[in-house]
C-alpha cells in the first residue's frame, strides 16, 4: 500500500519471525567474528523463501579478514533473485559495487553518523541541571551552573551528514537508494532527496563500539563470545536504566516512535530489534 | 631525519617507496620553532573562525576534534604560524575532521576558501565525505587526507577514498600490526598511508564509530566565589566528565549483569571490575615499527591536541631514537622492542613504571580473529 511503513525484524533467531513482518534482517553490524557461515546464510535464504519474506543481510565494519569472509557470502547472495545488503563500511560498499551487481546496497546506521549519546538530551533541550561537587583536595564546594548553548548546536544534533545535498547526490549516483538511521532520544529533523528511502531501527540505538570487547565485558581478555552469554545494564537511574553494554557495543533503548513522527521524517521502513542486536 | 625503506614484499612492489615522516600537532606560533628543532617533518593544527565557533562551540568537538583551546581562532596569528612553518619547509595540514550538516557548509567553505591561498598549508584532513566532495567540486588544489574519524579498517576502504580524490588515509588505531601490514599489501591505488604512533589513547572505543558526548571544555575555576569555600563554575556539561566515555565506563562495574533468556540478574561473572588504567592507557605502537619498517607508510602521527610543544617535542625525540634503532642492521625484534619499552617508560612515565598491553593502541593480546 502506498505510504505504508514496511515492518522488518532484525534477528538471528528463526523463532522471532512473526507474520506481521514483511522483511527479515539478519547478520551483525559490529563484529566481523559474528559474520555468519555460508551454511547459516543458506538457511536464512531458504527460510525467507518459505515464509514469503524479503531478506536483508546486515554486515559490519571489517578488516581485510572480514572482507574475505564476506566475499563468499555476497557471491552466494548475488546469485539469488534479489537481496539487499546493509553496508557499514565503505570498503564493503566498494566490494559490492565492483563485484556483485545483483545486490542492492543499503547505507547502514554506522555510516549515517548521527550523534547519539543519550546524555545530550538535557543539553539539547536546555535542561542541564545545576550540580554541586565537593573537592576534598581543595576543601571547596563547586556549584556548576549550565552554560547556555546556541540554537545552531541543538539543530546540529537533530540532523546528520545525510542531510547534505552533495552527499545525497553522491550516494544516489552510487546506486544507493536507502539509508538507515537510529531513533534518537531527542526530536530529529531529516530533509532528504525524495529518491532516498529511509529505515529506522527501534527500540535499540547504538552509542559506541570497540574492537576490544574485553574492555566492555570487563574481562580485559580477547573475545570469548561473552556477547552470547550476558549483557550489562548500566544503572538504575532513569537514563542509565536504558543503556546497555553487550559484547563490543553500547546501546540505548528508546520508546517506540509514533507513526506520525516516522511519516514526518519520511521513514518507510521500521526495523524492529526484539533483543539487543547480537 | 627520514628513514626511507625499500619495499621488499612482492605484493607491495608496485607501491611507492615508503618514508616515515614524523607528524606533530601545534597550536601556537612559537610551537613551530620548537617542533622544528625537535626534528618533525610535518605539522597539523586546527583553525576555526569566530563565526563558526559561536554557532558550534569548540567544546563539543563538532567543527574538528580538538576541543577548546587547541585550535587557532585568530586568522592573523594562524597565518603567521603557517608562514613560519613554510619558512622552515614544514608542510602543515589543517584539521577539519568534523561531521558537518548543511547549515555549517557556507561558513566552512568560506574558511576553506580563505586558507587556500596560504602556501604553507599543504592539505586538509577530513572525515566527512560531504566535505571531500565539496572540495573536489570546487577544484581544491591542495592535498586531502582522510582522518581516522572516517574509519579505515581495510584496503578497499583506502582505495575507495582514493577514488574520491584523497591523497592520504590515516588508518584506524584499533588495528593489529598484522592487519596494518595486510591492508598496505592489498591496497591497489597509490594512496599514502599514515598511522597514529604515540600519545593519547581513547578509553576503548573506535574513533570513527563513537558517538559519545566528548565535551572538551576549558573550565574557568573560581570564576566567582559565592561564599567562603563555595565557587561557581559555568559549564556546558554539568557532569563535568572530560572523557565522554568514562562516564559510562564508571557505571559498567556497578551495572546489572543479565542473561538473554530470563533477564534475571546474575552474580557478577568471574568477579569482574572496572580498572581505569586498562581503559585509559597512554597510547602507543612504537614496538610495531619493527614489523612495519619494510612497509611504505608515509607518516607517523603524534597525537596530542592542545599539548605544549615542549611536551610534544619529548615524543618527537623519542621517535627519532626509535627510528635510529630501527636503522641498525643487526638489531633483533626483541632487542628493538625492549629498547622501545625502556624509552617509552622514561619519556611517558619518567621511568617510574613500564608499559603494559593496555598502553598499546591495539594489542594482539586483546583481539582474537577467527580464521
Amino acid at each position: 500500500m502506498k505510504n505504508s511503513i514496511e515492518k522488518a525484524i532484525f534477528t538471528n533467531h528463526f523463532k522471532d519471525v512473526g507474520d506481521i513482518y514483511q522483511r527479515i534482517y539478519f547478520g551483525n553490524e559490529f563484529c566481523e567474528n559474528l559474520i555468519p557461515t555460508l551454511g547459516l546464510m543458506k538457511s536464512w535464504v531458504s527460510f525467507a523463501k518459505l515464509k514469503n519474506k524479503e531478506l536483508t543481510f546486515v554486515t559490519p565494519f571489517v578488516t581485510n579478514l572480514g572482507i574475505e569472509k564476506l566475499k563468499y557470502l555476497l557471491a552466494f547472495l548475488n546469485k539469488q533473485k534479489s537481496c539487499e545488503v546493509v553496508f557499514n563500511d565503505w570498503g564493503v560498499f566498494k566490494l559490492i559495487r565492483d563485484n556483485f551487481i545483483n545486490i542492492t546496497p543499503v547505507l547502514g546506521r554506522l555510516l549515517s553518523r548521527q550523534r547519539r549519546d543519550p546524555r545530550l538530551i538535557d543539553i539539547i533541550n536546555g535542561r542541564q541541571k545545576i550540580r554541586e561537587v565537593y573537592s576534598p583536595k581543595e576543601q571547596e564546594k563547586f556549584v556548576i551552573l549550565p552554560k547556555k548553548i546556541p540554537s545552531s548546536l541543538a539543530n546540529y544534533y537533530r540532523t546528520c551528514v545525510l542531510g547534505v545535498s552533495a552527499f545525497q547526490q553522491f550516494i544516489l549516483s552510487c546506486g544507493i537508494n536507502r539509508v538507515e538511521i537510529d531513533n534518537l532520544v531527542w526530536k530529529m529533523r531529516l530533509k532528504l532527496n525524495k529518491r532516498l528511502k529511509v529505515s529506522i531501527y527501534v527500540p535499540f540505538g547504538y552509542v559506541s563500539t570497540t574492537r576490544s570487547c574485553g574492555k566492555l565485558t570487563l574481562t580485559y581478555k580477547p573475545c570469548q563470545k561473552e556477547c552470547k552469554d550476558y549483557f550489562i545494564r548500566l544503572g538504575s537511574e532513569s537514563l542509565l536504566s536504558n543503556v546497555y553494554a553487550i559484547g563490543n557495543t553500547v546501546f540505548y533503548k528508546n520508546a517506540e516512535p509514533s507513526v506520525g513522527y516516522l511519516k514526518d521524517l519520511g521513514i518507510d521502513r521500521v526495523i524492529y530489534q526484539p533483543r539487543l542486536p547480537f | 631525519m627520514i628513514i626511507c625503506t625499500l619495499v621488499l614484499c612482492k605484493n607491495v612492489l608496485n607501491m611507492k617507496k615508503g618514508c616515515f615522516n614524523i607528524l606533530a600537532p601545534f597550536s601556537a606560533i612559537h610551537d613551530v620553532q620548537v617542533l622544528k628543532d625537535a626534528g618533525v617533518d610535518e605539522l597539523y593544527c586546527g583553525y576555526i573562525t569566530e563565526d563558526l565557533k559561536n554557532k558550534w562551540p569548540l567544546a563539543f568537538n563538532i567543527l574538528n576534534r580538538r576541543g577548546e583551546g587547541s585550535s587557532f581562532d585568530n586568522y592573523a596569528v594562524f597565518k603567521e604560524a603557517i608562514s613560519q612553518a613554510y619558512k622552515y619547509n614544514l608542510p602543515v595540514y589543517l584539521t577539519l575532521n568534523g561531521l558537518y550538516t548543511s547549515q555549517q557548509y557556507p561558513l566552512l567553505l568560506s574558511l576553506v576558501n580563505n586558507i587556500q591561498s596560504l602556501p604553507g598549508i599543504k592539505g586538509i584532513i577530513v572525515a566527512d565525505i560531504g566535505l571531500l566532495l565539496y572540495l573536489k567540486k570546487s577544484k581544491f588544489k591542495k592535498e586531502i587526507h582522510i582522518s581516522t574519524i572516517a574509519g579505515c579498517f581495510n584496503s578497499l576502504t583506502a582505495d575507495f577514498y582514493k577514488e574520491l580524490g584523497a591523497n592520504r588515509v590515516i588508518l584506524d588505531r584499533q588495528l593489529t600490526v598484522e592487519e596494518i601490514k595486510d591492508i598496505i599489501s592489498r591496497i591497489k591505488s597509490d594512496i599514502d598511508i599514515e598511522i597514529l604512533i604515540i600519545r593519547e589513547n581513547c578509553g576503548g572505543f573506535i574513533d570513527s564509530l563513537c558517538t559519545f558526548l566528548h565535551c572538551s571544555e576549558q573550565l574557568e575555576l573560581n570564576t566567582e566565589t559565592i561564599k567562603k569555600n563555595v565557587s561557581l563554575i559555568k559549564a556546558y556539561d554539568t557532569e563535568i566528565c572530560d572523557l565522554g566515555c568514562e562516564f559510562y565506563f564508571k557505571k559498567l562495574a556497578n551495572g546489572n549483569f543479565e542473561t538473554f533468556d530470563s533477564l534475571t540478574e546474575l552474580s557478577k561473572p568471574m568477579n569482574l571490575k572496572y580498572d581505569r588504567d586498562k581503559h585509559h592507557g597512554f597510547g602507543c605502537r612504537i614496538c610495531d615499527l619493527y614489523d612495519l619498517k619494510e612497509y611504505p607508510i608515509k607518516s607517523l602521527k603524534i597525537v596530542g591536541r592542545g599539548k605544549s610543544s615542549q611536551e610534544i617535542s619529548k615524543f618527537v625525540k623519542l621517535l627519532l631514537r626509535v627510528l635510529n634503532n630501527l636503522k641498525q642492521a643487526d638489531i633483533s625484534k626483541s632487542e628493538f622492542q625492549s629498547k622501545c619499552k625502556a624509552l617509552f617508560s622514561k619519556v611517558a612515565f619518567n621511568g617510574k613504571k613500564m608499559c603494559s598491553n593496555f598502553d598499546c593502541y591495539f594489542s594482539n593480546s586483546l583481539v582474537k580473529n577467527e580464521k
